[in-house]
C-alpha cells in the first residue's frame, strides 16, 4: 500500500501527475487522422442488389423500424431503403438476411444537411462509401495498438 | 503642442516603456495571453489530451484570441436585480490592483516601473489586500446568492491565507535584513532563500495557493457547488476582464514569490547588458513558477471552506510564527547577524 | 418531523427562500454537476436539511417500449437504459428470455458473456471514478484519465461486438459471434495496462490526502439503514454487507470462477470511492481466469418456438448493484408486461434519507450523491 504516512500522501499525487508529462496524448485529431476500426465494426449498411430477393426479413426484424420495403426500377421485387436517422446499427438486418446481400462498412461519418437524404434509397444503398469523398482532408488512419509504455494509450498511424 | 509632447515623450522614454511596455501593460496582457495558452497546452498533456490544435495550425495558438473575440462579441448582460454600476466597475477594476502591485517589483536591477526605495515589500501587501474587497463588491452587487456565498467564502480564505503569507514575508525580510524589495534580491547573491527559509517558503506556497484560488483552494469558485462563485452573473467583455483580474492576480503573486525565494532576477550573465539578463532571468524563473502552479492545481481536491481556514489558522500560522522565532535565532544568534 | 417542511415546488428559481429561514438549492437541470436530473437540497446554512433526487427529465418508458418489441428486437432499446453498462443490463433480460424458453446457453457463451460484462463494470467504473473526482472539485484530471483508460477496452469491446457503446451482442440462447482472431493477447496486454493504472489511481487519487479529507467519514451509511433502506452495488458492501448477485446467486460463468467480494465496514464516501477501484482489480482477476478457462464448443442455441414459462424474475449484478427484471409473456414472442427495479432508483431513495441520521454540509453534497455513483437515465428507464 502506498503513501501510507502523511508526506507521501501530500508529495505523491504531484508527481504522479508530472509525470504524465512524456506521455503522448490519447485524442487524435479527427478530420484529419481517424480511428481505422475493426472487421467487425458496425457502420454505413451496403445493399447487393444483385443479390436481394425482397423476402423483407430485414425489414421485419429491424427493431427501430427504420427499414421500408422500396420498388426500383428495372428490378421485380422490393428492396430494402434505410432510414439512417433511425436505424441503431445494430446489425440484425444483415445478420438474418437469407442471401447474405447485406453488408456493413466501417464508415460511420453520415452527416447530412437534410433528414431526407439520410433516407438511403435501394440505389443509394447499394452504393459503396468512399471515405476519400467523405473525408477530403483524412492524412492517416489510426490503428488501435497497445503500445508498452505505462502512462498512457496511443494509436499507431498508417499512411494513408 | 506637438514640441510639447515631443519634449515630454524624450524626457520621460524610459518611464513611459516602462509603464507601457515591458514590465508594464503590453506585457501583462502579452504574458496573460502566454500564461492561458499554456495553461491550456500544458494541462492538456497531464490530462492525456492535447488541447487546441486547429486554430492557427501552430499548437492552435490562435485558439484564444478566437475565444476573446467570441467573449467580447457577446451581450454583456446586467441583472435586473443587481446594483448596475458597482456591478461592472468592480469587475473592471478587478487587474487593475494587482497590476498596481507588480509597478514594484523589479524585473532587473533598478528596473522596475515605481523606483521607490524603501518600504516595497509591505507597500506590495498592502496594496493586494484591496483585492479581496472587489470581490466582495462583485459578489455582492450581483445580488445572486451564489455569488454571495462565493464572495464571503473568498473572503474567509483570503483572511486565512494573508497572516500566514505575511508572517513567511516577515521571515524572508528578517534573514535579509531589508524590507526593500530589490534589497531582499541582492541579498540572495550567495545563496536563494528557498534554501535557509524552506519552512517560510512552504507556508507561503500554501497560501499562495489561497490568494490565487486555485484548486486545493478554489473554494470561492466551487464549480460543483456554487456554479462560478462570484463571477456566476458575469457575461461577455465583462467576464473577460474579471479572468483578466484572475490570470494579473496569478501574475503578481508568482512574481513576488520568485523575488522572496528564487533569487528574482538573479542569474548568470547571457547577454552582459543586466536589464535584458535580469528580464530573461525573471521571465525563466515565472515561467518555473507557473508550471509548478498548474501541476499543483490538477493534483489535489477541493478542500471544503472550514477545512482550508483550519489549516490556515491552526497550521500555517504557527508554521510562519515558527520561522520567524527560527529566523531570528538562527540568523541574528548562530551566524550572529 | 422533517417530511412536514413547509416545501413548494419551484422549477425555475436556483434559489429560493422558503419560511424558517431554510433556502431551497435547485442543483440543476442547469447546474455544472447535476447531469440529466436535479437535486433539490434544502439548507439552512451550511448545513443541509433535506435531499429530494428529482428523476424523471430522461424517463423513455422502456418498460412500454418492450412490450412491443419481441424479445430480440427488445434487446437493442433496453440497451439505451445505461449506455455505460449495456451487457450488464441486458443480461437480465436475455437470461429471463431464456429462463422463459426454457434453453440453456452453452458454456462458451456463458464464458465470452461474462468477459463483456466484466469489461463493461471496469469502463462503468471508470467513470464513476471520474465523475467522482469531478465533484470532489479536481480539475478534470483523473476524469479525463479515467476516460482515456476506457479507450484500450472499448477498443476490445469493439473488436469483439463491434460496437463501442450498444453492443447488442447477447441474444437470447448464447451470443452473436465468437471472439475474433488475436483477440485474447490484446486482452491480456490492456490487462496489464489496467493493473499498472490503477496502481497510478491509487497513488494519485485515494492516498491522496486532499481527497480523504474531503470524503472521509462524510455520507456514513451504516449497516442496519443500507439494509432498510435497500442500498445497492458497492454502496451496500462498503457498509459491510457482503451481498453480491454474482457470488450469492451466480449467473452466467460467475458459478465456475473464484473470485472476492469488496467489502468494507466504514460505509463513508472515501470507501465508497475506494471499492469501486478494489472491484476493478476484482473484474481484471475474473477476465484472466475467464480466458484461462474457457471452453470450446457452441456459442449458441436455438430457441424453441413458444416459451414454456409464463413469468419470471432474474437478477443480475450491475455496475451499479443489483438489477431485478420481471417478465411475464402471454405464450407469445414478446412480453405482456416487463417491470425493471434498477439499482440507481434504490440509490437514490438512501441519498434522500441520509440527511436524516446525520449532519451534511452543503460543500459535501455533490461528493456524497456521486460517490453513491448516481445515473439518472438507469433510475428514469
Amino acid at each position: 500500500m502506498a503513501g501510507k504516512n502523511f508526506l507521501s500522501r501530500v508529495v505523491t499525487p504531484f508527481f504522479v501527475v508530472l509525470k504524465h508529462v512524456v506521455n503522448q496524448p490519447v485524442t487524435h485529431k479527427y478530420p484529419y487522422e481517424r480511428l481505422k476500426g475493426f472487421d467487425r465494426t458496425r457502420g454505413r449498411i451496403v445493399l447487393d442488389i444483385e443479390r436481394c430477393i425482397g423476402c423483407g426479413a430485414c425489414g421485419w426484424i429491424c427493431p427501430d423500424s427504420a427499414i421500408q420495403m422500396k420498388f426500383v426500377e428495372g428490378s421485380k421485387v422490393t428492396h430494402p431503403a434505410i432510414d439512417f436517422l433511425k436505424c441503431s446499427f445494430c446489425g440484425l438486418c444483415v445478420e438474418i438476411c437469407p442471401r447474405e446481400a447485406l453488408k456493413m462498412t466501417n464508415v460511420v461519418e453520415l452527416a447530412e444537411d437534410e433528414y431526407r437524404e439520410l433516407v438511403y434509397t435501394p440505389e443509394k444503398l447499394s452504393i459503396e462509401p468512399n471515405l476519400k469523398d467523405i473525408l477530403p482532408m483524412m492524412k492517416y488512419e489510426l490503428e488501435p495498438v497497445i503500445t508498452p509504455r505505462k502512462m498512457g494509450y496511443s494509436r499507431r498511424r498508417i499512411e494513408k | 503642442m506637438l514640441e510639447w509632447i515631443n519634449e515630454f515623450i524624450s524626457r520621460n522614454l524610459v518611464t513611459l516603456i516602462k509603464i507601457l511596455g515591458f514590465p508594464g501593460l503590453i506585457f501583462i496582457l502579452v504574458f496573460i495571453i502566454f500564461a492561458v495558452w499554456y495553461q491550456r497546452k500544458y494541462l492538456a498533456r497531464l490530462m492525456l489530451r492535447m488541447g487546441p490544435v486547429h486554430a492557427g495550425k501552430v499548437l492552435g495558438w490562435l485558439q484564444l484570441i478566437a475565444d476573446a473575440l467570441k467573449l467580447l462579441a457577446k451581450e454583456i448582460i446586467v441583472p435586473r436585480e443587481s446594483m448596475g454600476k458597482i456591478f461592472l466597475l468592480s469587475a473592471i477594476t478587478l487587474p487593475v490592483v494587482p497590476a498596481a502591485a507588480i509597478a514594484l517589483i523589479p524585473f532587473a536591477k533598478n528596473y522596475m516601473i515605481l523606483s521607490v526605495k524603501g518600504f516595497t515589500l509591505p507597500l506590495f501587501l498592502a496594496i493586494m489586500t484591496l483585492y479581496p474587497i472587489l470581490i466582495v463588491l462583485m459578489g455582492w452587487s450581483a445580488n445572486n446568492k451564489f455569488t454571495i456565498i462565493g464572495a464571503f467564502r473568498s473572503i474567509y480564505l483570503d483572511i486565512a491565507g494573508e497572516i500566514p503569507m505575511i508572517l513567511s514575508a516577515i521571515g524572508v525580510m528578517l534573514w535579509a535584513g531589508s524590507y526593500d524589495l530589490q534589497e531582499i534580491i541582492e541579498a540572495q547573491k550567495s545563496i536563494w532563500f528557498i534554501v535557509p527559509q524552506f519552512l517560510g517558503f512552504i507556508v507561503f506556497l500554501i497560501s499562495y495557493l489561497a490568494m490565487i484560488e486555485k484548486v486545493p483552494f478554489d473554494i470561492p469558485e466551487a464549480e460543483s457547488e456554487l456554479v462560478f462563485g462570484y463571477k456566476t452573473e458575469y457575461t461577455g467583455a465583462v467576464f473577460l476582464d474579471t479572468m483578466l483580474g484572475d490570470y494579473v492576480n496569478l501574475l503578481a503573486w508568482a512574481l513576488l514569490m520568485n523575488t522572496l525565494y528564487f533569487g528574482g532576477y538573479l542569474g548568470p550573465s547571457i547577454t552582459g547588458d543586466p536589464i535584458i539578463d535580469g528580464s530573461i532571468w525573471t521571465l525563466v524563473k515565472l515561467i518555473i513558477i507557473i508550471t509548478l502552479t498548474f501541476t499543483i492545481i490538477i493534483s489535489y481536491a477541493r478542500l471544503r471552506i472550514d477545512q482550508a481556514v483550519r489549516l490556515g489558522w491552526n497550521y500555517l500560522i504557527p508554521l510562519g510564527v515558527l520561522n520567524i522565532v527560527l529566523t531570528v535565532f538562527i540568523k541574528y544568534i548562530l551566524l550572529g547577524g | 418531523m422533517k417530511d412536514m417542511l413547509p416545501y413548494r415546488y419551484h422549477p425555475f428559481n436556483e434559489i429560493v427562500e422558503l419560511e424558517g429561514g431554510l433556502f431551497q438549492v435547485n442543483m440543476g437541470p442547469q447546474h455544472p454537476i447535476s447531469g440529466q436530473g436535479r437535486f433539490i437540497v434544502i439548507t439552512d446554512g451550511e448545513i443541509v436539511y433535506k435531499i429530494e433526487m428529482d428523476i424523471g427529465y430522461s424517463h423513455r418508458g422502456i418498460e412500454k417500449i418492450l412490450e412491443n418489441r419481441s424479445f430480440i428486437q427488445g434487446i437493442i432499446p433496453l440497451e439505451r437504459m445505461v449506455m455505460l453498462d449495456t451487457s450488464n443490463i441486458v443480461m437480465g433480460y436475455v437470461m429471463a428470455v431464456e429462463k422463459l424458453y426454457g434453453v440453456e446457453p452453452p458454456p462458451r457463451a456463458q464464458y465470452i458473456r461474462t468477459i463483456i460484462m466484466e469489461f463493461n463494470r471496469i469502463i462503468s467504473h471508470l467513470y464513476a471514478l471520474g465523475l467522482f473526482a469531478e465533484s470532489a472539485g479536481w480539475n478534470p484530471a483523473i476524469f479525463l484519465w479515467t476516460t482515456a483508460d476506457r479507450e484500450p477496452v472499448l477498443d476490445i469491446l469493439e473488436m469483439i461486438t463491434g460496437a463501442r457503446w450498444s453492443y447488442s451482442f447477447f441474444i437470447p440462447g448464447g451470443v452473436r459471434a465468437d471472439l475474433p482472431n488475436g483477440v485474447k493477447e490484446r486482452i491480456l496486454t490492456t490487462l496489464d495496462y489496467l493493473e499498472n493504472r490503477v496502481r497510478v489511481y491509487e497513488d494519485a487519487w485515494i492516498y491522496n490526502e486532499t481527497f480523504r479529507m474531503r470524503t472521509e467519514g462524510v455520507g456514513v451509511l451504516p449497516r442496519s439503514k443500507a439494509i432498510e433502506w435497500g442500498a445497492a452495488g458497492p454502496n451496500l458492501r462498503v457498509s459491510g454487507v457482503p451481498y453480491d448477485t454474482r457470488k450469492n446467486e451466480p449467473y452466467a460463468a460467475y458459478g465456475e470462477l473464484d473470485f472476492k467480494i469488496v467489502t468494507h465496514t466504514a460505509g463513508d464516501s472515501y470507501r465508497r470511492g475506494w471499492a469501486r477501484v478494489e472491484e476493478i482489480k476484482v473484474s481484471i482477476d475474473i477476465i484472466r481466469q475467464a480466458i484461462e478457462n474457457m471452453p470450446e464448443g457452441r456459442i449458441r442455441v436455438a430457441l424453441p418456438p413458444k416459451p414454456v414459462e409464463e413469468e419470471v424474475l432474474t437478477r443480475v449484478e450491475s455496475a451499479r448493484g443489483e438489477i431485478n427484471f420481471y417478465v411475464y409473456t402471454e405464450g407469445r414472442d414478446r412480453p405482456y408486461r416487463v417491470k425493471i427495479s434498477p439499482a440507481s432508483f434504490r440509490n437514490f431513495y438512501v441519498i434522500e434519507m441520509l440527511p436524516t441520521i446525520q449532519t451534511i454540509r452543503f460543500a459535501d453534497v455533490p461528493p456524497i450523491i456521486y460517490s453513491f455513483d448516481p445515473w439518472f437515465l438507469d433510475a428514469d428507464r
